[in-house]
């Protein structure tokens, strides 16, 4: 069945973990700045983007077991009424975990354990419904899903909770010593335990989304964003998309879980815009069809996905060799070549197709650090760039 | 050799000689006792599966009720996956990757015994009901 993908974009985590500050901080939905009109909420509007993706950094909402960090509460739900006001659909991403919350008290959350992977993406040991993780998913769905008869504060609703955030690449372990891959099943767990706890508050309750999976590729390339590992489809650091999406729907039908057409699948797509290639779509095919009876149908014959972020940094200037001066036309244009990939029913030589609902990009202002922006940041002088009028006319 | 940690967990509703060897963290004994006596464990798994059956809303009084109705759940489908590894194990075998695994509850909701889920994957016969 054909779809029509619509335009979404994550704002910085920034937005929404710093102390609230809109008049300062240009990834908050509610910064205007200047030029008068060229606020962020105005962004949405001129270029016909219809979802903004937040973000809820745990380890600064849930400081400790006990206590919730009020302020960046009130900050994020001043955002949420803003942009449902505004007529936006909303996505709330989950990351990074507390120690308290993933088993490592004692650590502190950006200490390395694992390679470049931190205490903070440990992925809990228990995410059944009655462990301390599913506590933090009931926290948040009754105080944002439309179902709740207790919400935080009127209006500041959600439309779904993404309960993690590139899994197969940022969290660890990976697998275990001996080879047995293991995070995909997780998240897997975590989605499950997710829409029981969203079915409590009714049929037209929060939708749970995940696993916002990196589209990595186990093909080794050249590329460097790749990586090869003769014989195994994960490493320390890696898991492959396909497989790892594979892992987390036969963590559903194993058990006879059906997803539900409130459970949807994400993918993140930012290595497929910098190669023109769509594994994205791949996944769609070889882990999603004929298995994943998930959002908007529950028909495994035709499972949807939504891209939840991608973008292209500075990093994909320099592996794809182009020049500095060259690379804002070129960055618009890669762009534009992803959109056309997957839009409906594309059938171009990379793959592509229906079933891709949603494509977000990664920023409007950009972030200096993670470049990938549409519009230079306001250190920068906030010009749109070229790839701001490219998403504008998709 | 396995990690046998997470054999010991309180929630898996091991019974008999494995509930023992649980107590006292015999971890080796503990995987070759469930692997060796697999189809009696997982006789006992399946029946309790029966009589929970699946939890619905509108059938608690609290959020806290329904969840921990879902753990228990939750806790016989993982003792059934853990008994299976251990029978692998016990017969000097390898774990499948998740994605290669054979179903652990067939479309009507029963607990399938590892045979029977092999059968299963063989014919393509994993469909799940809506």
């Amino acid at each position: 069945m054909a779809s029509t993908m619509v335009k979404g974009v994550a704002l910085g985590s920034a937005g929404t973990s710093a102390t609230p500050s809109p008049t300062t901080n240009e990834q908050d939905y509610c910064y205007v700045g200047s030029p008068p009109g060229f606020s962020v909420a105005n962004h949405f509007a001129d270029t016909g983007t219809v979802w903004v993706k937040f973000w809820m950094d745990l380890t600064a909402f849930f400081p400790s077991e006990n206590s919730v960090n009020s302020a960046l509460f009130d900050g994020l739900e001043e955002q949420l009424i803003a942009a449902r006001n505004n007529g936006l659909a909303i996505i709330l991403t989950l990351w990074k975990y507390p120690p308290w919350m993933n088993g490592l008290s004692g650590t502190t959350t950006g200490q390395f354990q694992q390679g470049d992977k931190t205490a903070a993406m440990r992925i809990p040991d228990d995410v059944s419904t009655t462990s301390i993780w599913a506590s933090m998913i009931t926290c948040i769905l009754t105080a944002y899903s439309t179902g709740s008869s207790t919400p935080r504060r009127s209006g500041a609703y959600i439309d779904v909770l993404e309960i993690c955030n590139e899994p197969n690449g940022m969290y660890w372990p990976q697998s275990t010593p001996a080879g047995l891959r293991t995070a995909g099943c997780k998240v897997g767990q975590m989605m499950q335990t997710a829409l029981i706890i969203s079915s409590w508050f009714g049929n037209q309750a929060t939708a749970i989304a995940g696993p916002g999976a990196v589209d990595y590729k186990n093909e080794g390339s050249p590329d460097g964003m790749n990586w090869n590992t003769p014989g195994s489809w994960a490493d320390v650091d890696h898991t492959d998309a396909v497989k790892f999406s594979q892992d987390v729907v036969a963590s559903f039908t194993s058990v006879g879980f059906v997803p539900g057409t409130r459970a949807v699948f994400t993918m993140h797509n930012h290595t497929d815009i910098e190669l023109q290639r769509t594994y994205v779509a791949k996944v769609r095919e070889l882990a999603l069809r004929g298995s994943w009876a998930g959002w908007p149908y529950a028909n495994v014959n035709d499972p949807h996905l939504w891209i939840t972020e991608g973008g292209l940094t500075d990093g994909a200037r320099v592996r794809l060799g182009i020049g500095v001066s060259a690379w804002p036309v070129y960055r618009a244009l890669l762009i534009q070549i992803a959109w056309n990939n997957l839009h409906n029913n594309s059938t171009s030589v990379t793959g592509g197709g229906a079933g891709i609902d949603l494509f977000t990009y990664y920023l409007f202002e950009t972030d200096p650090a993670f470049d990938c922006g549409l519009i230079d940041s306001v250190s920068m002088g906030r010009a749109t760039r070229p790839a701001y009028a490219v998403w504008k006319g998709l | 050799m396995i990690d046998a940690t997470e054999f010991y967990d309180p929630a898996l509703p091991w019974s008999g000689r494995a509930d023992e060897l649980r107590s006292k963290r015999a971890g080796a004994a503990l995987v070759s006792e469930l692997g060796r006596n697999y189809d009696a464990y997982h006789e006992e798994l399946a029946e309790t599966a029966a009589s929970l059956g699946r939890p619905q809303p509108e059938n608690y009084t609290t959020l806290q009720e329904y969840l921990e109705a879902w753990a228990r759940i939750q806790a016989v489908v993982r003792a059934e996956n853990l008994l299976r590894v251990a029978r692998i194990v016990a017969s000097g075998g390898r774990p499948p990757q998740p994605a290669d695994s054979p179903p652990l509850v067939s479309a009507d909701e029963r607990l399938l015994h590892l045979d029977e889920a092999l059968e299963l994957q063989v014919h393509g016969g994993t469909e799940t009901s809506p």
